[in-house]
């Protein structure tokens, strides 16, 4: 019998370093693109995560409201709550200035969905007020 | 209805016996001779023979090695075949003698066995197995014609050629390769010896690139296994944070909320820009309402023509829909 020519295997093992090389690179592209993808959910999901926070957290935003009307110079006015299902509505009959800065500048500085708010000068001190929040 | 059963056993014995031997049977290649002086060989395109060697092929030692394996005696052949033969690029075998009482060691020139054999026109698909003579026709007792001139001998277990003349009783080489089955000693003929580039470098080349395929097939299955990690990562951070399985309903759930930011962003700003408008001393906002995307305000003017002032701070930044003025009484109606 013959021997194969050594030539040949030189190329064969060539011809697989070739491939397994390739093979490689590929790999190593679909390593990449996945840290890529990875790094983006991750990116994307803190961003979701803090969005729900912010707009699709109805207990947080609950308490959130609450606390803006148990603030020092708005707990001594009567307020009318109306919680239905995903919707939570205030109205103050008769709040001072002071008062009122508080209660706007709050609810405008939260992150809270505001829903409605209407405000009705009745006199130089007192203003009725009615805000609505979607939880 | 024994008798029956048992011829009918005997026939299926038969059959199965038939099929075994077809099986098992070896298949006999049709074997040549070939000297130096060996001129014309005729075979079929499609036929395969086997190829004994005549002695003017190689050089062959008998001796007593102590060693006990082929292997061991790999290395110690072509030392002691060093000074006995003449220049060319040589290959070795060996195997222990059938009695076991010593090891034959071959030497032998590829590139002459080669060119003999493209003188010949046999091709290599032609060829099943290459044999030496002494492997061959070990025990044979009277001498071989070979050709009309020569003859095969044996002389102290070593078979040599001889002038024809000079033996008596010569019996046919075909008959006695015919009477000798081929042995499992067949050799390998390197025909690529004379390459421009010598074994050592190929070997050098050759062990060179299996370590990078080693290498580089290593750096694969890692980086595997770490794209694995990665999948498994990218499943772990969907299940942490909750995300919808597909990235359609991700984006849109994305979207949504994105959208609310933006439009709770907008209705700040554009509140913080109604109120810091500028009003004169006894000026103020009457009211103000948030309704289906927009803002509907009044304000109390010290003088109606005031509102043309507000109208145009207004209009640097906020789409007015509707602006009037009754009596001190500014009312407008703006889009978030």
């Amino acid at each position: 019998m013959n021997k194969i020519n050594p030539l040949y295997i030189v190329a064969l093992l060539l011809f697989l370093l070739i491939i397994v090389v390739y093979k490689n690179s590929s790999m190593q592209e679909k390593m990449q693109y996945q840290q890529t993808m990875n790094k983006q959910t991750l990116q994307e999901a803190k961003e979701l995560a803090s969005l729900k926070k912010a707009f699709k957290s109805e207990g947080r935003n609950r308490a959130m409201f609450e606390s803006i009307l148990n603030h020092p110079h708005l707990k001594k006015f009567n307020v009318e709550k109306d919680v239905a299902k995903g919707r939570y509505e205030i109205k103050y009959e008769n709040l001072n200035k002071q008062a009122f800065d508080a209660l706007s500048s709050k609810l405008f500085n939260s992150t809270l969905k505001i829903d409605s708010f209407t405000f009705n000068r009745l006199n130089d001190n007192n203003i009725s007020v009615k805000a609505g929040i979607i939880l | 209805m024994q008798a029956n059963l048992t011829s009918k056993f005997r026939v299926f014995e038969d059959k199965f016996n038939d099929i075994k031997k077809n099986l098992l049977k070896k298949v006999d290649y049709k074997t040549v001779y070939i000297d130096k002086n060996t001129t014309n060989i005729t075979l079929n395109e499609k036929e395969k023979v086997d190829i004994v060697l005549s002695p003017s092929f190689y050089w062959v030692r008998d001796e007593k090695l102590p060693i006990k394996y082929e292997f061991q005696a790999k290395n110690l052949v072509p030392g002691l075949f060093e000074g006995v033969l003449s220049e060319g690029n040589y290959s070795y075998i060996s195997y222990r003698k059938a009695d076991k009482s010593s090891w034959l060691l071959y030497a032998y020139d590829d590139t002459l066995i080669a060119k003999k054999l493209d003188a010949l026109k046999i091709q290599d698909r032609q060829i099943h197995a290459i044999y030496f003579a002494q492997s061959e026709l070990d025990n044979i007792n009277q001498p071989i014609k070979t050709d009309d001139t020569l003859a095969l001998i044996k002389h102290e277990d070593t078979l040599i050629s001889m002038p024809l003349t000079l033996v008596e009783n010569a019996t046919s080489i075909d008959d006695a390769l015919r009477v000798n089955s081929r042995t499992s000693h067949s050799i390998a003929i390197n025909r690529y010896s004379n390459l421009p580039i010598s074994e050592k470098s190929i070997n050098i080349i050759a062990v060179t690139l299996i370590l990078f395929i080693g290498l580089f097939l290593t750096e694969f299955m890692l980086s595997k296994k770490s794209l694995q990690e990665l999948y498994a990562q990218s499943f772990e951070i969907k299940r942490q944070y909750k995300l919808p399985a597909t990235s359609f309903e991700l984006n849109s759930m994305k979207k949504n909320l994105q959208r609310t930011a933006s439009e709770q962003e907008k209705l700040r700003e554009v509140i913080t820009y109604i109120v810091k408008m500028p009003l004169s001393n006894g000026e103020h906002l009457l009211s103000m309402e948030l309704k289906k995307g927009q803002f509907e305000v009044s304000i109390n003017l010290n003088e109606p023509k005031h509102a043309e002032k507000i109208k145009n701070y207004w209009q640097k930044k906020l789409s007015i829909k509707s602006m009037k003025v009754k009596e001190k009484t500014l009312s407008a109606k703006i889009d978030i």
